[in-house]
């Protein structure tokens, strides 16, 4: 083996890391280690002149290993992998220390943060002596998408792929298409039909010779990795005594828009709903519009309309986030409850305003021309609802500690409509167990990156799209749904995939076959020879988690890149 | 089937673009039409009168025509409820929402009444013929959505050209020092991606270029591009910076938004892409004297890659497809008279602060208040002074300036609340002893992660009060802020040492001739639009013209991000199948009532 | 408790003059704005919110319509375009309106047909009753002396006549004004030390409009002092000394001078305001009511007739002065008879004592405050 080589490259990151840890005794100490040949400090090491400074460096002095000493790999390590691949290094003789995550930005304290620093980029320093070339392998994508939920997003992601050239499964639980916007009468700002849109899509999608529209269907198992789907998709049948069928497809990407569901009002006891005949959702509100319904139980037409915002939403009870479309959909409801019943009364009670899209600031506006009168509460102060007395001439008054007044108001109402709040739907982690993806707290499935990278998960080949990820309104969705074609459309282009290298293996001449490696996988890449009485990793599967490593007993797996000499030796670096 | 067409104008959009009396002599001669009648501008409509003349007439479909139809649609289907015909029967023909505002809008209006009419969705019938589709993609803006957009096609292997008026890309968000809700730095997501830009062999970057003309049409577009003379040769320059260093001219720094100065020879930041400086001929010594002076930087450069003689040149491509992603400018702040910004020194606007905090910005990241300089040359300024400056104790931001004002704009411009909270923490975080207070009207934090993001910048003790401020003041030499603290029911009338003034967006300047070149329809801001606003974001009126970004509407980055990802989509599906559509605009009337009357028949 | 909202009373409101409430968002920006706004009397936001939200009791307690002067300045910087100085004007008719316990106001201030009506009414009455007063007992080729046809110490008993009525149904609309923003308020009780301590503010008010000048732009405040005070002298004049402007034929100037000042004054200024309103100079001249016009055009034909009347006289055409000092009081009886008490005029009543009940109750607050020891915490600053 050659002279080690090492380049360690300490990164200020602006200021982030270097108003804490102090990077030129960083670099002063790395300098020291063994098989260091040089140690260097740049301002954004992941610039294009920090990246062509190791380039240059890796010719001129002929470094065969690097250590950058920057931020979390997740964020920059192929950044820096590509730079050695075009110095003509390996690719995996790069190893990341991260002293943003895990030293300025935790501590305080320069000097211990320093100290941290310097035992990171050491430990990186070891491990680098010991890693290994790594190749990576391409596999081929398959173009054909399976599409899991046949809402706005669902549809509007198949139809641009389908128009491509590629085979979509479009599955949907449902017997119809259109999801929660087929409940919707009007869209928001421009009051568009929302069936008009929903009818042009599905007329498209139904149409269309490259999808495959399972109604009445659900993905029952999804196998294999990107490029490589294998879906199972279980249909209902159409009546009783016939069995269920069931196919199983190959598709290269899969695409989740399974949407939301509405927050259920009955859960907010201040509202009454369930109780009180005349307070409603604005799904329910929703319906009476499309059927021109728009009447109080008792069958009159309502003389006060009070609409209450943010049900569900934007309180420490229930969810901390904001819905995103209820403020336009309430902005809607009152020209259309002044449209229906006019003369009608609307008041409107909201926490803030969230008219920010294109169009939105006007039609709130409009919305206070047509004498819509706004009530402000506070969060977490709910208004109560109850009963009118006989001598009033409304059925129910609403208390509300107004906040532009300092008042606590009575509004008069014969009829309130809640603007119930967008939740995850109950199956989530169903859905996100099935395709291997995350949700966060509130249920709503992780981006891979939440700015720059919106619609790809942390699983390759699963994308999201719509309302699943988090509240989102229809032109929100629909760009999202098309990003996550586009993504999808690029690599179809390209044909073959690359796969990483980093994957575990299994010694099959240590393996003893219990088999205690095949249930602990959380991506079923471990198959079971029953021939051999051997266990196998699929490699391309395989995210060398290192569950499996870690699990078997006699010793028999080994993950690439994190071999145990390549820990030991950072360990010791560590510790040292 | 009996059909009723009420003509109704809600005064949205721009109403005498269209004849109505031409629209309601048409709808009188469609087929089923028995009632025509037009209502006018934003009628009364009662629903239990409606009902009567539904049941008289015997109608049982009802098509709501005029610039916003849905307005009076409640109305409508009460009526159809209340006569005991089909409620859903009423249609819309909405005449905005299908771009019948503008060039032969009683033509298009008259085919949207069409389609409502026969029951079929207007997008549905009113699909151009296809066209072919060259492969290259032309971008116009180098921002994060132009940089997302290139980026998604160049991946898929299809050829791209990035025009970027400016001498690098990376646009406003390269400027940006933190990115809410996650404070993510930016430049440490970005630079990333322009690195890959410039490394891209699929892409064609043009920085200092401007698209000059367009001709064509839809999938064969030819574009002259104007590569302005950078008087650097690009590939040989190794930024060392000793141009920068001999130059002897100094002006204002647009990258760092004025608060600092770069000389005419100069790179517009060290991580610009491509990593390479220019001369700015506006301020070149060399330039101006038509060479009789200076010449300095071409005689020092190590690299001998400085020719000031250069001249601007022609550039011509083919297209298939155009990507419009020119972004945004800031709103003038001086339009307000009432904060006085740019006669009190400490008044500073969104970008300028950006710079300020940012840790590779002129102050490395210390937020200072600006120090009195005199000079003989310059007289007297204020400026940002490292040594001398000191940290301000509070800080007021203002939002909304110039937004959500009838006096100025009077949209949202959407990503303000979210920066201010931005801002808020920075200087609590950097300035522990400071106070911060953040005037508000609505704080709009809709997105994922920002109303959390919100409660958390209260947390951290920064005061946020209801109210717009209504002006900035000095008295007695101290800067004072008024406003109304709504919620606490009183006017607050405070010293502050620095004023942040949350500025709205703006079209960016030249955007309006790109819509002239391109013969394309912009709202009443002078925002792109969009082909339709829920169903189409993306898409224009125009075949293979399409818009990401903030150019189309105010966004933050994640949506822009979205946006441009889904332009890509469009794009590359044209590419895919070689095939793109037509433009909306060339439909003639009959050809939409004849594919309408086809899908009736389907 | 609760206050119910009566989300009807923006509708009624609209009549009075206030059309875009409705459009405030509730930026805050007016009230700062605002030269007047200071605490506790912050304005106008807080009436546009309570207009909004018809808290029509509260409404009638406010004393801030009163305190504003409508300089325009919010109207001007109002980001929605919601008008709120308009607003403070309707609200100060419609408060008119609440003072005055005949209903009559109401009546005009909602139908400006009624009040045209009972304007050309009662000036045709007043006509004829003059007219005919004047036949019985004069001549109408006189002017004065024995013949007079309408001699001045009768029009002297007349005017102390109207002067009594007008006075009491004043005073009974300010004792109401008193009740709705103090006397009913029994949660505040202001002691008479108060009433006594600010009384200098009331005339100190009344004579300079002093509150007036705080407006950026100090031409509205001149203007209107100058009317203001012209109107005074010659009501004065009128009062007192009507015996010497009638008689005849020298001109006593110690009391001809003041009456031609105040004329010149008179005309002067109505014109300007008239011109103002066609050419909405002013932000306080962009919109106008109708109760407006016919203010200002009776003021110019009060003050037109009386110095025509002065003039034809003096020419020797006695029976010419003596129709036109009849269509003088046609005009004079309406603008006294129905402004002062309903309409328009009876601010020179409502805002200097405004600015006194304003005084009195901020210092009760503070005594109030003093006595609880409660100071008020630094919120924000």
């Amino acid at each position: 083996m050659e002279d080690l080589k090492i380049g360690v490259y300490v990164c200020n990151c602006g200021t982030n890391i270097a108003k804490v840890v102090d990077c030129d005794a960083t670099i002063e100490s790395a300098s020291r280690l063994p098989g260091v040949a040089i140690a260097r400090p740049y301002k954004y090491m992941c610039s294009n002149p920090g990246q062509e400074m190791i380039v240059a460096d890796i010719r001129e002095h002929g470094l065969n290993r690097v250590v950058v000493a920057a931020c979390s790999p997740r964020m920059h390590e192929p950044t820096f992998r590509k730079a050695l691949q075009q110095a003509g290094v390996n690719p995996y003789f790069l190893e990341m220390a991260n002293i943003r995550e895990q030293c300025s930005w935790v501590h305080e304290d320069g000097a211990v943060a320093t100290e941290k620093a310097k035992a990171l980029v050491k430990a990186a320093v070891l491990r680098v002596a010991r890693h290994e070339p790594l190749e990576r392998r391409s596999v081929d994508m398959c173009p054909d998408l399976l599409v899991i939920g046949g809402g706005i997003a669902g549809m509007t992601a198949a139809l641009d792929l389908a128009d491509a050239g590629s085979k979509i499964y479009l599955v949907e639980r449902a017997d119809h298409l259109g999801g929660n916007l087929a409940r919707v009468d009007l869209t928001a700002p421009y009051l568009d039909s929302a069936r008009d849109m929903l009818t042009d899509r599905m007329t498209r999608v139904v149409e269309h010779p490259n999808i495959s529209l399972l109604l009445n269907s659900e993905v029952e198992r999804l196998e294999g990795f990107v490029g490589n789907f294998q879906a199972t998709i279980a249909t209902k049948a159409r009546n009783g005594n016939a069995a269920d069928q069931v196919a199983t497809v190959d598709v290269g990407s899969v695409v989740v828009c399974t949407g939301y569901k509405e927050f259920d009002a009955s859960r907010i006891t201040h509202y009454g709903y369930g109780k009180l005949p005349n307070v409603i959702t604005s799904f329910e509100f929703e319906k009476m519009l499309r059927e021109g319904g728009v009447e109080t139980k008792e069958g009159k037409a309502p003389q006060y309309v009070a609409i209450i915002h943010c049900v569900g939403s934007r309180n420490l009870e229930f969810h901390a986030y904001c819905s995103r479309v209820c403020c336009m959909t309430a902005l809607k409801y009152a020209h259309e409850v002044k449209s229906a019943v006019p003369g009608a009364y609307v008041s409107d009670i909201y926490i803030d305003m969230h008219a920010f899209g294109k169009g939105h600031e006007d039609f709130y506006r409009r919305s206070s021309e047509v004498k819509t009168l706004f009530l402000m509460y506070a969060k977490d102060d709910y208004p109560v609802i109850r009963r009118a007395d006989a001598k009033d001439d409304c059925e129910m008054l609403i208390e509300v500690n107004e906040s532009l007044s300092g008042e606590t108001i009575e509004i008069p109402a014969d009829m309130v409509i809640l603007m119930v709040g967008m939740e995850a739907r109950d199956d989530w982690a169903d859905v996100a167990h099935l395709v291997n993806i995350s949700g966060d707290k509130d249920g709503w499935f992780i981006e891979s990156h939440p700015k720059l990278d919106p619609v790809a998960t942390t699983t390759d080949g699963i994308y999201i799209a719509g309302a699943c990820q988090a509240p989102k309104d229809i032109p929100d969705s629909v760009a999202q749904a098309r990003a996550a074609a586009a993504r999808i459309l690029g690599r179809i282009a390209k044909g073959k995939l690359e796969i990483d290298a980093v994957f575990a293996e299994v010694d099959e001449d240590k393996c003893s076959g219990c088999r205690m490696c095949n249930e602990l996988c959380p991506y079923t890449a471990i198959e079971f020879d029953a021939e051999k009485k051997r266990s196998h990793i699929i490699s391309a599967l395989c995210k060398a988690c290192g569950a499996c490593v870690a699990a078997c007993p006699s010793g028999a797996i080994a993950a690439r890149h994190f071999t145990d000499a390549q820990i030991f030796a950072q360990i010791e670096g560590v510790l040292a | 089937m009996r059909i009723g067409v009420y003509l109704c104008q809600a005064g949205i959009g721009d109403v005498d673009a269209v004849n109505l009396h031409s629209i309601a002599s048409y709808a009188a001669n469609l087929p089923s039409v028995e009632v025509v009648r037009d209502l006018g501008l934003l009628p009364k409509v009662e629903p239990d009168a409606f009902a009567a003349e539904i049941r008289a007439e015997s109608l049982d479909r009802l098509v709501i025509a005029g610039d916003t139809p849905g307005f009076f649609k409640p109305a409508f289907t009460r009526a159809m409820a209340l006569a005991g015909e089909d409620p859903k029967e009423v249609r819309l023909a909405s005449f905005n929402a299908f771009g019948a505002s503008s060039g032969n809008g009683t033509a298009r209006a008259k085919s949207v009444l069409a389609c409502a009419a026969l029951g079929v969705p207007f997008p549905l019938a009113a699909v151009p013929d296809t066209t072919a589709v060259r492969p290259g993609t032309l971008i116009v803006g180098g921002g994060i959505s132009g940089i997302q957009a290139a980026l998604e096609i160049a991946d898929a292997g299809k050829q791209v050209h990035l025009v970027e008026r400016t001498g690098t890309i990376g646009g406003h968000m390269a400027m940006f020092d933190k990115t809410f809700p996650t404070l993510d730095c930016a430049a440490c997501i970005l630079t990333p991606k322009m690195v890959s830009v410039g490394q891209h062999e699929m892409i064609d970057l043009m920085t200092y270029s401007e698209v000059a003309h367009i001709s064509g049409s839809p999938g064969d577009y030819t574009i002259k591009v104007r590569k302005k003379a950078r008087r650097v040769d690009v590939s040989a320059c190794v930024a060392c910076n000793v141009c920068a260093d001999v130059c002897p001219q100094r002006v204002t720094s647009e990258f760092d938004n004025g608060i600092a100065e770069r000389k005419a020879a100069y790179i517009p930041f060290p991580q610009a892409v491509p990593n390479a400086y220019l001369i700015d001929a506006e301020s070149c010594t060399y330039v101006q004297s038509d060479g009789a002076k200076c010449g300095v930087c071409a005689k020092k450069c190590p690299k001998e890659c400085i020719d000031l003689d250069q001249a601007d040149e022609i550039v011509e491509l083919e297209v298939g497809n155009i990507i419009l992603a020119t972004g945004y400018d800031v709103y003038d702040a001086t339009k307000i008279e009432r904060y006085n910004y740019g006669t009190l020194p400490n008044v500073l606007t969104a970008l300028e602060f950006e710079r300020l905090t940012n840790a590779s910005g002129p102050t490395g990241g210390k937020i200072i208040t600006k120090t009195k300089r005199v000079s003989k040359k310059r007289g007297e300024e204020w400026v940002f002074d490292v040594d001398e400056g000191v940290p301000p104790k509070s800080v007021a931001i203002i939002h909304c300036v110039g937004s959500r004002d009838a006096n100025h704009n009077a949209y949202c411009s959407r990503v303000c609340c979210m920066y201010s909270l931005k801002f808020a923490h920075l200087v609590t975080e950097k300035l522990p002893g400071a106070k911060c207070y953040e005037f508000y009207i609505d704080m709009r934090a809709f997105g994922k992660g920002y109303e959390e993001f919100a409660n958390r910048i209260k947390a951290e003790g920064t005061f946020v009060i209801r109210g717009r401020t209504a002006k900035v003041f000095a008295q007695d030499g101290q800067m004072m802020i008024r406003g109304e603290d709504i919620i606490s029911d009183r006017l607050v009338d405070f010293p502050v040492d620095m004023v942040l003034l949350s500025v709205g967006l703006i079209p960016a300047h030249g955007s309006a001739d790109l819509a002239t070149m391109l013969g394309l329809a912009t709202d009443d801001d002078g925002w792109f639009s969009e082909l339709d606003y829920n169903a189409s974001p993306t898409e224009t009126e125009r075949g293979g013209v399409f818009v990401a970004g903030a150019c189309q509407a105010p966004k933050d980055i994640p949506d822009t991000v979205a946006q441009a990802a889904a332009v890509a989509a469009g794009v590359l599906k044209s590419i895919a199948t070689g095939r793109g559509l037509n433009s909306r605009a060339d439909l003639a009337l009959s050809d939409i009532e004849r594919r309408a009357t086809s899908l009736v028949r389907i | 408790m609760a206050i119910r909202a009566n989300p009807k009373l923006i509708e009624e409101l609209e009549t009075y003059g206030a059309q875009d409430v409705s459009k405030c968002y509730h930026c805050g920006n007016c009230s700062a704005t605002c030269p007047f706004s200071q605490d506790p009397y912050i304005l106008p936001r807080r009436s546009m919110r309570s207009l909004q939200m018809g808290l029509e009791r509260k409404l009638e307690g406010d004393l801030e319509p009163w305190l504003c002067y409508y300089c325009g300045e919010c109207s001007q910087e109002c980001p929605r375009d919601a008008e709120p100085g308009e607003t403070m004007m309707s609200l100060r008719r419609w408060l008119t309106s609440r003072y005055d316990f005949t209903g009559i106001s109401k009546l005009f201030y909602r139908s400006w047909r009624i009040e045209l009506a009972a304007i050309l009414l009662v000036a045709m009455l007043t006509g004829l009753g003059f007219f005919l007063f004047g036949l019985s007992q004069g001549n109408i080729h006189h002017y004065d002396g024995v013949n007079a046809f309408l001699p001045g110490e009768k029009i002297h008993f007349f005017d102390w006549g109207l002067a009594i009525v007008l006075l009491v149904l004043l005073l009974t609309n300010c004792a109401r004004m008193w009740w709705f923003t103090i006397g009913r308020d029994k949660s505040k009780r202001v002691p008479l030390t108060a009433y006594i301590k600010s009384a200098y503010l009331l005339p100190m008010h009344f004579m300079t409009q002093m509150r007036y000048a705080k407006c950026e732009r100090k031409r509205p405040w001149v203007i209107h002092l100058i009317l203001m005070l012209s109107y005074v002298t010659m009501l004065i004049l009128i009062m007192f000394f009507v015996k010497r402007m009638a008689a005849g034929p020298a001109i006593d100037w110690r009391v001809h001078a003041f009456g031609l000042a105040a004329t010149v004054g008179l005309l002067g200024t109505t014109i300007f305001a008239v011109r103002g309103r066609i050419k909405k100079t002013e932000n306080h001249y962009k919109h106008s009511h109708e109760t407006d016009w016919m203010f200002l055009i009776l003021l110019i034909v009060v003050a037109g007739t009386g110095i025509l009347q002065f003039i034809l006289h003096r020419s020797g055409l006695d029976m010419a002065a003596n129709i036109t000092y009849v269509v003088h009081l046609m005009s004079v009886v309406p603008m006294l008879g129905l402004e002062v008490p309903f309409s328009k005029w009876s601010h020179l009543a409502y805002r200097p004592l405004a600015m006194y009940f304003a005084e009195i109750k901020a210092e009760a607050a503070r005594a109030e405050a003093r006595a609880s020891q409660g100071v008020r915490a630094p919120q924000a600053a």
